[in-house]
């Protein structure tokens, strides 16, 4: 992007790009006094883009896009692009984070002992914990407490303190004009204005604290305070946390013994003044009493903080200058290098600090961060990059699971009705262990089943609690009419999606492969499920992404048929593919699948550059192909005059 | 037939009389209060519903009849925890 900035918070670097120099010169000064970066690798990347080309000067607006975003952000005006830079930060975090335990909590802590607090949006944790850093108190952050899974310590992430509206004045009369940024009007929350950590807090923030209390403050109440139950108090902080049920069993062992080995106590509060009080009663009582700190190995309660563990040595071997790129980023880097990665890992060694913070942009746009994660494993890597790879290698596991146990929902559903059910795609390759699975991000649960068993299979799921996304008449007679599966389902209290499939392309589209061939040649799982037949799975895989869609997150569909084609080497597969009217799907994806992952990388083409059409940033680039492609995918699947009332349709919406 | 998951998949973590469980096939965490555990470690073991009933009886004071006891093994069916089998 035009402008850009790394920052150092804790153990996280961002990097934040933007349209304009505006923004990224308010965020150096309100980042001014944090210890620089050791180098150009960021965790994650923000970006800060203008919705259209035009509203960069017109009317200019900010959306917050980066390695994580939500689809239905609006955007804000460039006047609030600091607002939109701390949202992104936080997003990243909340969405992405996998090393740390997240709840959404402010942290302070004096003689070695950490205060978590908690509690809904309003409750006066930013306030609480700025107020308690003016009064000897470190500030570890006010947004998000980090635990740590294996040591179950509090890492600080002291970024500046958001406050918001009367807590502006509040600490205005406090705190001195330069540790304060721009005042914001008029954003979503009302006024903003962000607090500067004081100097202590920025000098520590590589030495994290051992927790001492939960508490649950709450503002607008008569004072009052009770004790949380264990039981209690871990429910809500399940329910404060971003990432909980992604980090599996290991999220569940911390946090149950962080409730465990902690006193957990809601304080209600009707002013400030009344709060800082209760919360330094109750810190004075927990210093005098040793049994507030049960569990075992926790030691004296006046223990200092211990010190920083690698984190606070500077990084041996950070990542490596490139010996022969003069400085790296000369050339603007594209998907390809997430396509070198995963073909040669060994040719990682030359990336420089700033090469692997675009690898890893590009490799979280393209769903691939998994994949090129223990692609990379066992390398000698840089050590932050390899933490970051060992967190998305974890993650991937949970995907895994969460998509066998779907998988196994829908068996235990369907069982009754003694019909093969067939996975497809990404839980086939997990649930039969195939190198196509490993690492691999997975959405949806795909199946395969008998067109005269729809009806049937479509009751059952409905009654095991599975139930229509979007119950619109156009759409639903579409999909029954002309697609190839049901209308998606999603499960009331799992919230994963179905999509219940009974051919493998459209109706619309002008291949009409075997379905009924597909479904009896399938091969059968321990369990009962069953998967395609090799070739008919590189069938699908190819007819998906070149006869099907538009190639977006084509890469990972190539990989696929890349890892598939090394697996069962395609005996037979020019007569399947044939029999299913494929041939030219399976030809090219066969090219394409040498031409990129290749022992011998061939030259470009149009569907090579469509699929490697991506920046450096993660954004995808080649505007024209990719249209181009888009409308070559309708084309595809419906006939002129059907796609014309399609389009209308969807544009009336 | 019911079965209920097997105790190796099963993570139990006991806070304040009730129990904490994290299913591992599932990386769902439940929060049971009785006799939903004591149902899961009868049921290690597949039998009918008479049976259970009978099993528990024996070992735990039961409130409500048979069909109290189908609510509560529905609402473990549900959420993954017992399967119902054939047989």
């Amino acid at each position: 992007m035009r402008h850009a900035v790394t920052l150092r918070v804790g153990p996280v670097r961002f990097r934040v790009g933007a349209d304009w120099a505006a923004p990224i010169a308010t965020l150096r000064g309100l980042y001014r006094d944090y210890p620089a970066p050791e180098d150009g690798f960021a965790d994650y990347s923000v970006r800060l883009a203008a919705p259209r080309p035009w509203r960069r000067w017109l009317r200019p607006a900010v959306t917050i896009g980066g390695d994580y975003w939500l689809a239905d952000a609006a955007p804000l005006p460039l006047a609030q692009a600091l607002l939109a830079a701390e949202m992104g930060m936080n997003l990243q975090l909340a969405l992405g984070e996998r090393r740390y335990l997240l709840l959404h909590a402010g942290v302070v802590e004096r003689d070695g002992r950490a205060l978590i607090l908690t509690g809904e949006s309003g409750a006066g944790k930013s306030t609480l914990a700025a107020l308690l850093s003016l009064r000897g108190w470190r500030l570890l952050g006010d947004e998000f407490a980090l635990l740590g899974l294996d040591d179950g310590l509090l890492w600080p992430f002291p970024r500046p303190v958001s406050l918001k509206n009367a807590a502006i004045d509040l600490l205005a009369v406090e705190v001195p004009a330069a540790r304060w940024g721009p005042l914001l009007t008029g954003t979503p929350k009302g006024n903003i204005r962000h607090l500067l950590p004081d100097a202590a807090a920025l000098a520590a923030m590589d030495l994290p604290a051992r927790p001492a209390a939960i508490l649950f403050p709450r503002f607008g109440a008569a004072a009052a305070r009770r004790p949380v139950p264990a039981s209690e108090a871990f429910v809500r902080l399940t329910q404060a946390s971003t990432n909980y049920v992604a980090l599996g069993e290991r999220g569940f062992a911390a946090l149950t013994e962080l409730v465990q080995g902690v006193p957990a106590v809601a304080i209600d509060y009707p002013d400030t003044a009344t709060a800082i009080a209760q919360v330094t009663a109750l810190a004075g009582e927990l210093s005098g009493d040793p049994l507030a700190f049960p569990g075992e190995g926790r030691g004296p309660a006046s223990r200092p903080a211990p010190a920083g563990r690698a984190m606070t040595k500077p990084p041996a071997t950070g990542p490596r200058p490139s010996p022969g790129k003069g400085g790296g980023g000369t050339i603007a880097p594209d998907a390809r290098l997430l396509v070198q990665a995963l073909r040669d890992p060994a040719s990682t060694a030359s990336l420089t600090a700033a090469d692997w913070t675009a690898l890893l942009a590009i490799a979280r746009a393209e769903q691939l961060i998994g994949t090129l994660a223990h692609r990379l494993h066992g390398l000698d890597l840089p050590p932050r990059v390899a933490t970051l790879l060992a967190a998305a290698r974890a993650s991937a596991e949970e995907q895994r699971r969460a998509a066998l146990w779907e998988a196994e929902m829908a068996r235990r559903a369907l069982a009754p009705l003694g019909v093969p059910v067939v996975l497809l795609k990404g839980t086939a390759f997990v649930a039969a262990g195939l190198a196509a699975g490993v690492g691999r991000s997975i959405g949806d649960l795909d199946i395969l089943v008998p067109r005269a068993a729809l009806d049937r299979v479509e009751a059952a799921l409905l009654g095991a609690g599975w139930e229509w996304v979007k119950p619109d008449p156009y759409d639903d007679a579409y999909y029954r009419d002309h697609m190839h599966e049901l209308p998606p389902l999603i499960h009331q209290t799992r919230d994963r999606m179905i999509d219940v499939h009974h051919t493998i392309l459209p109706l619309t589209a002008r291949p009409t492969p075997d379905a009924e061939a597909m479904i009896a040649d399938s091969l059968p799982l321990e369990n009962g499920l069953r998967v395609l037949a090799p070739n008919d799975m590189i069938c699908h895989a190819a007819a998906h992404l070149l006869a099907d869609g538009d190639l977006a997150g084509g890469l990972r569909n190539l990989w696929d048929i890349h890892c598939l084609l090394a697996e069962f080497g395609g005996d037979g597969l020019a007569e399947r593919a044939a029999h299913h009217q494929l041939s030219l799907p399976v030809a090219r994806a066969l090219r394409l699948a040498r031409a990129l992952f290749g022992e011998e990388p061939g030259g470009a083409s149009l569907f090579s550059a469509r699929l490697t059409a991506r920046d450096g940033w993660g954004r995808p680039t080649r505007p024209l192909l990719r249209f181009g492609f888009y409308v070559r995918s309708h084309l595809l699947r419906m006939p002129p005059l059907m796609l014309a009332r399609h389009l209308l349709v969807k544009a009336r919406r | 037939m019911y079965r209920a998951a097997a105790p190796a998949a099963l993570r139990t973590v006991a806070l304040d009389g009730l129990a904490l469980v994290y299913h591992r096939a599932s990386g769902i965490t439940h929060l049971l209060s009785a006799p939903a555990p004591e149902i899961l470690e009868t049921l290690a073991e597949p039998m009918d519903l008479a049976t259970l009933h009978a099993r528990l009886g024996e070992r735990f004071e039961l409130a409500g009849g048979v069909e109290a006891l189908e609510a509560r093994l529905a609402e473990l069916v549900a959420a993954g925890l017992v399967e119902v089998i054939a047989g």
